[in-house]
């Protein structure tokens, strides 16, 4: 199906469901993509998958339910605890919801719905959803809005039960308190010229992590896909030089690019998993490490 | 509690704020990228993640992972009670068998006092019996030859008064003519102190 494709990355843009996407002033606003269908049919899978295991209490688990409590274990001891410590279990939803979604998208990612759904009468649904800037960077958001919503909670709390100030004054001034608590403490003249500069470049870096997240899960899900597409690119050329022209010296290639590609498939799962984790775990450091109180 | 529901009223608008801060950038850059060789995505992908994202976790959290987490903890409270009472079981085990032994041993130490303690009043009982069963049969072989020393003696009598009956009996025969009574007892007496003489010294 790729090799029909004219373009080899075409498997990772976006579809617009037809009268679903509005141009506004260079502006451009998609309600309902491929990509967005993906997203739900992600989310719908896993609720499906996961929410029949949730109910029934064994103890002595067995089948779908191992394998979810083998996903909350893994999270939680892997990522939640060695992050956020005490504080695990208040994340512990968060991060298993993150994990799932994220490891959803990108395995989704390996099947080509995209090209089946439009057979099958139906609109485009699939593709990867995690090989465009949006979704990483909507996902890094949340990070991000998890770490100043926790950070300025934070903030207003230890300003009402150290200064005994109204509640609703804590809360309006916790965005400066919050800023000011991220700069460290340099006592004297210097701590104080310092403290602006020191607060910008502080904020700048909450920004540049999650900023980070954003690209790494990005870049990794393209680069495997682009590398994919740039092999069966190679195959299909191969192939078209075979039947055109009947020349064989690119046909011995072949059998060559499908054997690499099988095992880059292989490991693009392994890929889709590792980035899950890697995604979870810095959202989970960073939370820990801008939220808690220990900070 | 006042002041923790106050804050959840403040985090919304505190979270609508720094969405309309963080999402004007994000607009410029979804304008600019639309067009670009890398897939940028727009806007509405970003909101439709965060949306999904969020009715996923609600989902989730409710109805999956509270009562998983829930549960998990119950169970592993419950294992670490279990290995809890598992050890302190152990070790009461553990005292209740020293305790034991120490009875065993005490008990071994007073069955063998008390054996040996029989064994010395047996012995005793022994030798007191063994004692008395000597001192019966002295007695009773003292008495024996009392008796048998007796009954010689009054064999002895009857003999002499036998004998001297039949040696009366025979010198009268023999000289009942020329003895007078007189002589005749004389002779007779002479006689038996001769017999008597003549069997002491074998007696003793």
């Amino acid at each position: 199906m790729l090799l029909a494709a004219e373009n080899p990355l075409e498997h990772l843009s976006d579809k617009p469901w037809p009268g679903l996407q509005w141009h506004w002033q260079g502006l451009t606003v998609t309600a309902m993509s491929s990509l967005i269908a993906a997203m739900i049919l992600v989310a719908i899978i896993a609720a499906t998958l996961i929410l029949p295991f949730a109910r029934r209490y064994q103890r002595v688990p067995r089948g779908g339910r191992n394998v979810v409590e083998v996903l909350v274990v893994g999270v939680r001891d892997l990522i939640a605890k060695p992050a956020l410590h005490e504080q695990a279990y208040v994340f512990l939803p968060l991060l298993c919801t993150m994990f799932v979604f994220v490891l959803g998208m990108n395995l989704l990612g390996m099947i080509p719905l995209g090209r089946i759904t439009p057979l099958l009468g139906l609109p485009p649904i699939g593709g990867t959803p995690t090989g465009i800037l949006a979704v990483t960077g909507a996902m890094a958001f949340i990070t991000f809005m998890t770490i100043v919503v926790l950070g300025l909670h934070h903030a207003a709390r230890l300003c009402h039960e150290h200064h005994r100030v109204p509640m609703a004054l804590c809360a309006a001034i916790s965005p400066l308190l919050w800023l000011k608590s991220l700069a460290p403490t340099i006592p004297g003249l210097t701590g104080k010229i310092l403290l602006l500069p020191m607060i910008a470049l502080e904020f700048v870096g909450v920004l540049a992590k999650c900023g980070a997240l954003m690209i790494r899960l990005f870049a990794n899900m393209l680069a495997g896909h682009t590398l994919l597409a740039v092999l069966l690119m190679l195959l299909g050329q191969a192939l078209v030089s075979l039947m055109q022209h009947q020349s064989y010296s690119l046909a011995y290639v072949g059998p060559g690019i499908i054997i690499f590609s099988v095992a880059l498939n292989l490991l693009e799962l392994l890929v889709a998993v590792i980035q899950a984790y890697i995604f979870t775990f810095l959202s989970a450091m960073f939370i820990g490490l801008y939220a808690a109180p220990s900070h | 509690m006042p002041a923790a529901l106050e804050m959840r009223k403040a985090v919304p608008c505190l979270v609508a704020a720094l969405a309309a801060i963080a999402v004007a950038p994000c607009a410029a850059w979804a304008a600019e990228g639309a067009g670009g060789g890398i897939p940028v995505g727009d806007l509405g992908q970003a909101v439709a993640t965060i949306v999904i994202f969020l009715l996923l976790l609600a989902v989730l959290g409710k109805w999956a992972w509270k009562p998983i987490v829930a549960q998990l903890q119950r169970r592993e409270e419950g294992i670490a009670q279990t290995i809890q009472h598992a050890q302190e079981r152990e070790k009461q085990a553990l005292e209740l068998l020293a305790q034991y032994k120490k009875q065993l041993e005490a008990a071994e130490a007073q069955a063998a006092e008390l054996l040996s303690q029989a064994r010395r009043r047996a012995a005793g009982e022994q030798e007191k019996l063994l004692g008395q069963a000597r001192q019966e049969s002295r007695r009773l072989v003292q008495s024996a030859t009392v008796e048998i020393e007796q009954a010689k003696i009054d064999a002895l009598r009857e003999l002499y008064d036998r004998t001297a009956q039949l040696a009366v009996d025979v010198a009268a025969k023999a000289l009942r003519q020329t003895l007078r009574p007189e002589d005749h007892r004389r002779l007779v007496e002479e006689s038996l102190r001769e017999i008597a003489q003549e069997a002491s010294p074998k007696n003793d």
